[in-house]
Formats: structure tokens, C-alpha cells, sequence
């Protein structure tokens, strides 16, 4: 069954990395091609049975004519390179030869498209997996690549002016960590008239958006018509990010673009009231300044915190912020003569206001450390390959998710851990499942992890080989749906949902989950829209009695339908 | 947990004592004198980054800023459409009873060139996402050079639009590597504006402040295009290896024209997509602590080359001495030697006794460049029988070189005045060159750099750059016995006094003066070359 190849910082379920690289520069593509086309080392081992081929043409998605000089690229679930590139001929044909039977990912490049992979997901970072089994020597696939949209317009300010060198980035929605975010997929810059523009982005549903160019690590200043007093500097306007559709709407909503087809938008920056935060780390091992970061709880996934450096008295001074949510970080750590390693940090949530300026003490605090124990129910040993283990906040969007490192003798370690409330992650390859964690007579799979400044703790994990899977049937009004996105509950409720996997549905809507302890699993499955009308829901608690149930048993693999999930939002 | 503390607020930035004062001045267009609205000036306390202050000018191009304490500020100035200007404001003290005075200034914008254009394949097609290169014609060391400047590719439908650049003479490159045609073994060759495969070829375009040009670029047909596969020897972790153009006349800038993937398990690199021509490979590694370079020259024609070994080569050490004849001592001032070659410039101090090192030298050729110091003169510099200001340095690494042997004379001649030209010029910054014939073309001897933004008798020097003097005067220390020709220039003109055409239609212009020992000249320069020309 083919899957989906998704990077999430660590590998899902043995799969490789996705295409969240993705949403950076023009540039990321020749960096995923120059790493994709290292010269295969000569004392790689020679796969048994390579007779296998995978056969295609590419054509365009809309018109189905064949697309020539179309640069395709095989590689495997870990991204490695698998077979030599080649180029689609004047029919749009091409062939890889040589195969060994398995997985792979198929991604095309072109002036034209940039890098597309095979049957483009509508959530960006996403591709599907093409699967060539034992018995079928050759696989056949059609590549359609619908042409890329345009997008295009002018920066202006609030004087009617063009914006030099606005920074304008392009997200599209996805249903990630538990709510709706916006991915950036591309960046571009205007020009002197303030007109930019932006090719060979796929059709979809975007949010555009755009911003000052930044000279500094607060938000870019905005002047003041004079006589100015040079007291007021105390008080700066800065300029946020313009974005259309509105991100302050009451429905979100996105702009729609057809295939082929061009839009114009045009935003203008607003300055508005900004203000400073000022404060001190307190604690500081030593006399020299530290890194600070001021990161926001923003909708914009992998939006860039701001950053200054503290002095020697632990000072900081963040100046042109935006008022909103805000967390509050900072790390240190260094090496003690006896070899011991210590660490502090902070990790302080603080609400920044649109009038006056406040006064923040930070102080650092030791963070704690969690020594992870692998037990076996069956009494083997159980390799740490095939377990992955990571905290996540219990608040969504409160901070980032940590992942166990190795850190021998034990098999797994976190360190640097910030006093706060976590939910347990697991993620297994498909014979293994996680049984039990505990932390002390603490069950921490079904129940919050507790961090306290300094503490250490040994978390005891117990897997089994004798696990269960669901087999899930996507369904609307009796019939299959294919491609729908699926969520399965692990642990939590809906209202409160710690730990969970998503995939997609093939082209016979079905989805297949392995490695589940024994247990009762809720599953949601929902269509998203290409164009963003719908990615998924605001949240699962409306959509409780939507859900699919299964009751999992060690050994079997439990058939069941999961109905559609009725959509929310509006398309634009 | 949040702790909101109402605390006093600290700025962290000591509020100079002083009365206050004022700030105002007016932005203009440099060209035509016109007031520029709506410009946006950033006035920094100097040494205060954190404290900028963003004004707005009006209509007319002023802007004010008062309550403004005692010090030194930093002002810059930005327009859509201009190059940014820049301003250094030094305030004065009031007395106590006065109330706060105004200072003014006018901050002065260029406006800005641009390039736009297409680039279309051989069918005349649009080239989306083609690589653009814009070098700039400069004068380095008084000789002509083009100077990478800024890089760009068109858009999806193959225009492009580069913008803030200011007057000067630009050749435009195109690199195109579409990915299918690279697997079919086909490529566009590297084209310069309108249509030359070399850059030493190529047109360049003039432009004038102001000035939009429009060009369209059309590829030539598609070449076969072929591999070059080689390994660095010996296998080093991180060696950077690159392709270029071997009659390359750039300076700085995007250094490969193909495709480059390496495999750092192997030391092996390929170039794919090439077409013919004669191309470097450079290797650059870290070696034993140090920086190592490498350039093979390599010539495709019609087939793959492969088996192509670049090996680093070894280093050596060059001493010297630097003594002032007649004295038979080490010169008393602080004295530097630098050696300037293709590969970069290495410097070293002279110490007490008079001696100094090079260590890690590569083979190649070096320019010697001798900064004596105070009032000393350089007469000669001399290694291995051989004069190396004539003919130049060579180093081989096989080999251990002989001493370089440097002679400085002292006292040096002392060339003073002020440039006060005859029309009304307004322009910020210029250059006084102090030049002597050599056969039929011009040597540089000694220059400075004079502002009427700056008071008289006041030096501004930043990141160890030559100094700006104030009040549009001058003094040139160390001056080596003999004739000269004394000539003023904007700062931003390129000008190339080592070729013999500028002595030909320059040297009536120069004022003659005879420097000798020890004396001092005085000489007043009231006309400049190259002014209001890109």
C-alpha cells in the first residue's frame, strides 16, 4: 500500500523524511537534488534481484499532453538516491531499470514546475510513496504535474508608496499538531516599484503575506512625520505583516488559485503601536552575556522568534515587539571538571500588552533530565531501533516537541528538559508496540509527564512484538473515498489529544495502522481541499461523535469504515 | 509564571549631559537639488544602535528632530528610487542660557540605475529562471577590472529587473542549466550581453544616474555538454572545489558555472553540464591550520573528461628586512608589507629590529606593496638580485626563497593643500592622487581622501580604512623624491590612471609639482576630472 514519506524531525513508522524543506527558498530544490545525486559509494552492498523497472510519462495535469526534459529523480524512504537520474523524452516517457522491489519516491524538476513530487498532496511537505511489490516486475505510473500558478501584485505603505525589498511569503494550510497553521512554501522579495512575484507555485489555497524587510531583531521601524521629538524613539511604530485574505476574519479563508492561472494581490503595511520588552535573566553561571529568544504563538508554522543577547549583568532589551503571546527562551550548558554535563534554561510564557512596557525577571533554572529503561514483555532485547520516544507540551503551540536521544549505555535520553506538563510520544516500526511507561508507579502513557526545574527520573518502557492493527476503510454515503487524511487517536480524547498518527487513504480509500498495543482507538478521516477550503477540523472535540471506534486485539488486524468527516470553513 | 515588575525603565543607554539641540536638515536629490518627500532618515546615536530614531521628511524635504543631547550621530537617508545617502552629524555644545540651536544639513540621494530585460532561448521563447550576473566596470590600482556585483534570475516568464545600482559601465552574464536538458547532455554556454561566449568580449552598458535600461538577451543554440570527474588529492574532509571560466576578468562573485556534486566519502567531484572552453578548477582546504588553494586548467572539447587530480601544493617562507639607507637601522615608524596576489593579500608587521615573515606562502606571483610608516619613503625592494617593484615576486614553494631585502628613505617630501574648485560642485567626497609618469602611463605615489562634510582640520576613519580629512584638505605624508602630477576626482569615479590613454588626455589637467627631501609643497587644486560622469 502506498504511503505517504513525511518529515517530522524524526522518522514515522520506519518511513524517511518528507518535504518540509520544502517551504524555504527556490534554493531548497538544488539542495535536495545535489544531496540526491551524491555519487553512490562503490562499497554499497549490491541489491539480490534487480530486475525491476518503473515505467512512466509525464503529462500535464490539465490537458494530459505529454511535458519533455522533465529531470526525474527516484529515491528511497530515507531519501537516498536510488537509481541514476533521467530526463521525460519528447512523449514525456522515462524509465528507471535496475530496481530492487520496495518503496521509493518519485519527484520531477523543471524551469517550468521546480521540483514536484508524484500525485502532489494537497498538504504541503507531503508525497506519496510508489510501491513496487515482489510479483510486478515493472510498475507503470502516469506523472501529472498541473501547471504552476502565479501570484503577483505591489507593497505598498501607508503612504501609498512602494515597499523596497518587502518580504513576501506564501503559506498554505495544514492540519498540524492538533490545529490549523499556515505553511510557508515560498519567499520572494519586491522590487523598487514594490511589485513582486512568485511562479511555479503549485494550485492551491494560499494566505499571501507580507512584511518590512527586517534591519534588526525587532519588527522594522516605521518614520514619523516630523517635528519629531527624540524621546518619542521610546515609543516606536513598527510594521506587521500584511496578509490577504485576513487572517482576523471570523472563518479562516484562502485565496483560490486554478491551475494555469495568475492572481493579483496587492497589501499595503500599516504601522502600529510596538513596544519593548525589557528584562533580566537571573541566575547566569557565568559573567558573559546569553542568547535570548522571544518566540511568538502564532498561526505562521515556523515563524522566526526574535533574538538579541543579554549583558554581562543578564540584561536584555527587546525593542519594536508586537503585542500578543509570547515565550520567553533561553539555554546554556557546559561541561563541569568531574565530565558532568549541567544545563539551564528558560522557558517563560508572557503576554506582551499594546501600552507600557514591562519589566521581566527570568530566572534560569537546572533542566531536568528523564533516563528511558526498554524492557521487553516477551523478555528479549529489544533493539532502541525500533522505538522512538518524545515529549510533547501539553499546550499546543507552547513549545517544541523533544525527541530522545541515544546516549549510550542507555538506550534513550532527554535532557535539557524545561519545567512544564508533557504528553508521551511514541512512535514504533510496524511489529512493535508500546505496552506501559511508567515513571516511578506513575503511568505516564495515559497520563501527563511533570517536569520540575532539576529533576531527573528514569521512565521504564515496555514494547511487545505481539501487537494488533486497524485497517480502515475511508467512506462517504457507502463508498470509498480516496485520499482522504486520517487520524488515529493513540492516546487522549478529543477534547485533549496526546499522541496521534495521520496519514492518507490510498485510491481505494483504505489506510492501514500496525503496531497497536491492544486497546480501543478513535479515528477521524476528512477530505482536504487542495484549495485549503477545508484542511481539517478547528478542533476534534466538535467532532467527537464522528469518529470511528475500533477495539484492537493483540495479533489482528480489525477491518472498519471510517465515515467522512462533515467539512468546516468556507472556501473563498 | 509572568512577573510583570513596575520597575522604573531603564534604557540602558546613558543620556549624554548637555543642553539639548536640534537636529534638521533637508533631503535632496543629488542630481537635480529637488527636495525629496517622504524619505525616510534613520538618525543613530553613534555607538547605539538600539537607540535609532526613524524621522519622515515633508514635502519639502525636511525633516527635524529636536531634543536631541550632545554627541555624534549617524544619519542615513532612503527613497524608492534612490541609493541610499549617508551623513555624519557632529553637535555642538549651546550655552547654558541659549535656548536649543538647530542644526543643519542636507542629505544628498542619487537616484538609482536599473537593468531590466528578458532573456529568450534560441526560438525566442522566455528563459524562466535563468542565473543573471551584473559585474560593474571598476579601477583597481588604477587598472580596469570588472567587479561582480549583485546576481538575480528571472521569473517564470523570463524577466528580470535589477534595481539600486549606482552610475557606472555593466556587462550582464546569463548561465542557464535547465534540468531535462542537462541529462540529455545538452546545455547553453555562459552568454554576455548581447552575445558574446567571453566576458572580455562583452558590451557594456553605461549608465547615468537615473537610467533604466532595457536589454534582451537570446541564448545561443544548445551544445553538446559533457563531465569532468576528478578527486582531490590528498582526500581532505571539506575541500570546496569549483568551476569557473578560465579567462575569467571578474573580480569576486559567483565563482562556478556548472553544476558541481561531490561525495565527500570518496574525494571525488563532477561537473555536469559543461560546455566547451578552457575552465579552472579551484580546490581551497584546510590544511595543518591553514588556507591552501589550487587551480587546474582544464579545456573541454567534444568528449568527458575524467581522471583530473587536483593536489594542494606545499608552502614556504619568505623573509625580509626593511632598513632606511643611509642609517643602516629599522625604520622607527610602524611599517607593514603586504604581498598581493590572485589568490588574496597577506600582510606582515616589521618588528623592532627591522624584519619580517611570511610564513605559508603558496607558489605564485606576488605584487610588493610597502607601507613605510611616518615620513619615510620606499626607494627599493630587492630579492635575490632582482628588482621585485619592477618585475614582480615570485615565489616557489620547491624552492626556499632569498630574503626580500626593502630600502625606505626618510624624511619623505610632505604634499599639502585643499581642493576648492572653481564651479560650485556639490559632491561629498573626493580624491587627491598624487601620480608620476612611468614610461608612457601613470603610478599612484600616495592619495587621500577629502570631505566638505567634515570640519577642517578633523580625520574620520572607519574599520581601519584611509582616513577622510574635513575642510577639503589634505596632506600627503612620505612623498618620495620627484615629479609628480597632483589630480582631484569624485571618490566614486573609476578611474584608470594606469592606462596610457589617461595620460595622454589627462596629463595637461594634473598640477606639476617637484617633491624633495624633507620639504614641504604646498598646492591648491581648483578643477577635477570625471565630475557629474558615471
Amino acid at each position: 500500500m502506498a504511503r505517504i514519506a513525511r518529515r517530522s524531525g524524526n522518522p514515522t513508522r520506519g518511513c524517511g523524511v518528507s518535504l518540509m524543506t520544502m517551504r524555504a527558498s527556490l534554493a531548497v530544490p538544488w539542495l535536495l537534488a545535489a544531496s540526491a545525486l551524491a555519487v553512490i559509494a562503490a562499497d554499497r552492498e549490491k541489491p539480490v534481484d534487480t530486475g525491476f523497472s518503473l515505467r512512466g510519462q509525464v503529462v500535464d495535469g490539465v490537458s494530459g499532453r505529454p511535458i519533455r526534459d522533465v529531470e526525474l529523480r527516484l529515491s528511497d524512504l530515507h531519501w537516498e538516491q536510488a537509481a541514476e537520474p533521467t530526463a521525460s523524452d519528447s512523449q514525456g516517457r522515462f524509465v528507471f531499470s535496475g530496481l530492487t522491489a520496495g518503496e521509493y519516491i518519485l519527484s520531477g524538476d523543471s524551469p517550468e514546475t521546480g521540483q514536484v513530487f508524484l500525485d502532489e498532496l494537497p498538504e504541503p511537505g507531503m508525497a506519496y510513496t510508489i510501491e513496487i511489490k515482489p510479483e510486478e516486475h515493472e510498475k507503470v505510473v502516469v506523472f501529472r504535474i498541473a501547471p504552476r500558478i502565479a501570484i503577483g501584485g505591489t507593497v505598498r505603505d501607508e503612504f501609498g508608496d512602494p515597499v523596497e525589498r518587502a518580504v513576501v511569503t506564501f503559506r498554505r494550510p495544514a492540519w498540524e499538531d492538533r490545529r490549523i497553521v499556515l505553511v510557508e512554501v515560498q519567499e520572494v522579495t519586491t522590487d523598487d516599484r514594490g511589485r513582486y512575484r512568485a511562479g511555479r507555485l503549485p494550485p492551491a489555497g494560499y494566505v499571501v503575506c507580507a512584511g518590512a524587510a527586517r534591519s534588526g531583531p525587532g519588527a522594522p521601524m516605521a518614520a514619523t512625520s516630523g517635528p519629531v521629538d527624540f524621546a518619542s524613539r521610546r515609543a516606536p511604530r513598527v510594521y506587521t505583516q500584511a496578509c490577504d485574505p485576513d487572517l482576523g476574519g471570523s472563518q479562516p479563508a484562502w485565496l483560490k488559485v486554478p491551475a494555469g492561472q495568475q492572481a493579483e494581490v496587492n497589501l499595503t503595511l500599516v504601522p502600529v503601536p510596538a513596544v519593548s520588552v525589557l528584562g533580566r535573566l537571573r541566575n547566569l553561571p557565568l559573567a558573559s552575556g546569553l542568547g535570548v529568544r522571544l518566540v511568538r504563538d502564532s498561526d505562521f508554522s515556523g515563524e522566526p522568534a526574535l533574538s538579541t543577547s543579554t549583558g554581562q549583568d543578564g540584561t536584555f532589551a527587546f525593542r519594536g515587539v508586537l503585542p500578543g503571546h509570547y515565550r520567553l527562551e533561553a539555554d546554556t550548558s557546559w561541561q563541569e571538571p568531574d565530565g558532568t554535563r549541567k544545563s539551564l534554561m528558560v522557558r517563560l510564557p508572557i503576554e506582551v500588552g499594546s501600552a507600557g512596557l514591562e519589566w521581566i525577571e527570568a530566572p534560569l533554572e537546572p533542566a531536568g533530565v528523564i533516563d528511558v529503561v526498554l524492557h521487553s514483555l516477551e523478555g528479549e532485547r529489544i533493539s532502541p531501533e525500533k522505538v522512538q520516544l518524545g515529549l510533547r507540551p501539553t499546550v499546543a503551540g507552547s513549545g517544541n516537541m523533544q525527541w530522545a536521544q541515544p546516549d549510550p549505555p542507555a538506550p534513550f535520553r532527554f535532557s535539557a528538559l524545561a519545567a512544564g506538563s508533557y504528553r508521551l510520544v511514541t512512535r514504533t516500526t510496524e511489529t512493535t508496540c508500546v505496552e506501559s511507561a511508567m515513571m516511578g508507579e506513575q503511568d505516564v502513557l495515559h497520563g501527563p509527564v511533570k517536569i520540575t526545574p532539576g529533576m531527573t527520573a528514569r521512565l521504564d518502557v515496555t514494547v511487545s512484538r505481539d501487537c494488533g492493527g486497524i485497517k480502515g476503510r475511508v467512506v462517504q454515503d457507502g463508498k470509498p473515498v480516496p485520499g482522504a487524511k486520517v487520524l488515529l487517536l493513540l492516546r487522549g480524547t478529543a477534547r485533549q489529544p496526546d499522541d496521534f498518527l495521520a496519514d492518507y487513504a490510498n485510491a481505494q480509500g483504505e489506510i492501514q495502522f500496525a503496531g497497536l498495543a491492544p486497546g480501543r482507538y478513535r479515528m477521524w478521516a476528512w477530505r482536504v481541499d487542495s484549495f485549503g477550503s477545508f484542511v481539517g477540523p478547528a478542533n476534534l472535540d466538535g467532532a467527537e461523535e464522528q469518529s470511528a471506534v475500533a477495539q484492537v486485539d493483540r495479533g489482528k488486524l480489525v477491518a472498519i469504515d471510517v465515515p467522512l468527516l462533515r467539512p468546516e470553513g468556507r472556501p473563498r | 509564571m509572568n512577573r510583570l515588575c513596575a520597575l522604573p525603565l531603564v534604557w540602558g543607554v546613558a543620556l549624554l549631559a548637555g543642553p539639548p539641540l536640534e537636529i534638521a536638515g533637508r533631503v535632496i536629490d543629488a542630481q537635480t537639488g529637488a527636495p525629496v518627500a517622504r524619505a525616510r532618515v534613520s538618525i543613530t546615536p553613534s555607538g547605539s544602535q538600539s537607540d535609532e530614531i526613524v524621522v519622515l521628511t515633508g514635502d519639502d524635504g525636511v525633516f527635524d528632530l529636536t531634543g536631541v543631547p550632545e554627541g555624534n550621530y549617524q544619519l542615513s537617508g532612503e527613497r524608492v528610487g534612490y541609493l541610499r545617502g549617508f551623513q555624519n552629524v557632529q553637535s555642538q555644545p549651546v550655552p547654558a542660557a541659549a535656548d536649543a540651536k538647530p542644526v543643519s544639513l542636507a542629505i544628498r540621494l542619487t537616484p538609482q540605475a536599473v537593468i531590466e530585460g528578458a532573456v529568450v532561448d534560441e526560438s525566442g521563447g522566455a528563459v524562466p529562471f535563468a542565473n543573471i550576473q551584473i559585474y560593474r566596470r571598476v579601477a583597481i590600482d588604477g587598472r580596469r577590472h570588472a567587479q561582480f556585483v549583485s546576481e538575480a534570475q528571472t521569473d517564470d516568464k523570463g524577466s528580470f529587473r535589477i534595481f539600486d545600482l549606482a552610475a557606472g559601465a555593466y556587462c550582464i552574464g546569463v548561465t542557464v542549466s535547465p534540468a531535462g536538458m542537462r541529462l540529455r547532455e545538452l546545455a547553453y554556454p555562459p552568454v554576455f550581453y548581447p552575445n558574446s561566449p567571453a566576458m572580455a568580449n562583452a558590451q557594456f552598458v553605461d549608465l547615468r544616474p537615473g537610467q533604466e535600461q532595457q536589454i534582451r538577451i537570446r541564448l545561443p543554440e544548445p551544445v553538446p555538454a559533457h563531465e569532468i570527474r576528478g578527486q582531490v588529492v590528498p582526500p581532505l574532509e571539506g575541500a570546496g572545489v569549483q568551476l569557473r571560466p578560465a579567462d575569467s576578468v571578474a573580480v569576486g562573485g559567483p565563482s562556478s558555472f556548472a553544476p558541481q556534486y561531490s561525495d565527500q566519502k570518496t574525494h571525488t567531484f563532477k561537473f555536469t553540464g559543461v560546455t566547451p572552453g578552457v575552465y579552472a578548477i579551484d580546490v581551497t582546504a584546510l590544511l595543518d591550520g591553514q588556507q591552501r588553494r589550487a587551480t587546474t586548467i582544464v579545456t573541454v572539447a567534444d568528449r568527458d573528461i575524467a581522471g583530473i587530480r587536483l593536489e594542494l601544493p606545499g608552502q614556504t617562507t619568505l623573509t625580509g628586512t626593511v632598513r632606511v639607507e643611509g642609517q643602516d637601522a629599522p625604520p622607527r615608524s610602524a611599517a607593514m608589507v603586504a604581498l598581493h596576489s590572485s589568490s588574496g593579500q597577506f600582510g606582515a608587521s616589521v618588528q623592532a629590529d627591522g624584519s619580517f615573515e611570511f610564513r605559508n606562502l603558496q607558489s605564485d606571483n606576488y605584487r610588493v606593496v610597502v607601507s613605510p610608516g611616518g615620513a619615510a619613503y620606499l626607494r627599493s625592494a630587492w630579492q635575490g638580485g632582482r628588482d621585485v617593484l619592477q618585475y614582480g615576486l615570485t615565489i616557489s614553494a620547491e624552492t626556499p626563497p632569498s630574503p626580500l631585502e626593502i630600502t625606505l628613505g626618510s624624511p619623505g617630501g610632505t604634499v599639502e593643500g585643499a581642493v576648492a574648485l572653481r564651479d560650485s560642485v556639490q559632491t561629498d567626497f573626493m580624491v587627491v592622487a598624487l601620480l608620476r609618469r612611468a614610461g608612457n602611463a601613470m603610478v599612484l605615489e600616495k592619495q587621500a581622501t577629502v570631505s566638505g562634510s567634515l570640519s577642517a582640520g578633523t580625520a574620520s576613519s572607519i574599520n581601519d580604512r584611509p582616513p577622510v580629512y574635513g575642510g577639503m584638505r589634505f596632506t600627503l605624508q612620505g612623498v618620495a623624491p620627484g615629479d609628480y602630477l597632483l589630480f582631484a576626482w569624485p571618490a566614486e569615479a573609476q578611474v584608470e590612471y594606469a592606462d596610457p590613454e589617461f595620460a595622454r588626455q589627462h596629463d595637461d589637467l594634473g598640477k606639476p609639482l617637484t617633491v624633495t627631501e624633507g620639504a614641504k609643497v604646498t598646492v591648491n587644486i581648483d578643477r577635477a576630472l570625471f565630475l557629474n560622469q558615471p
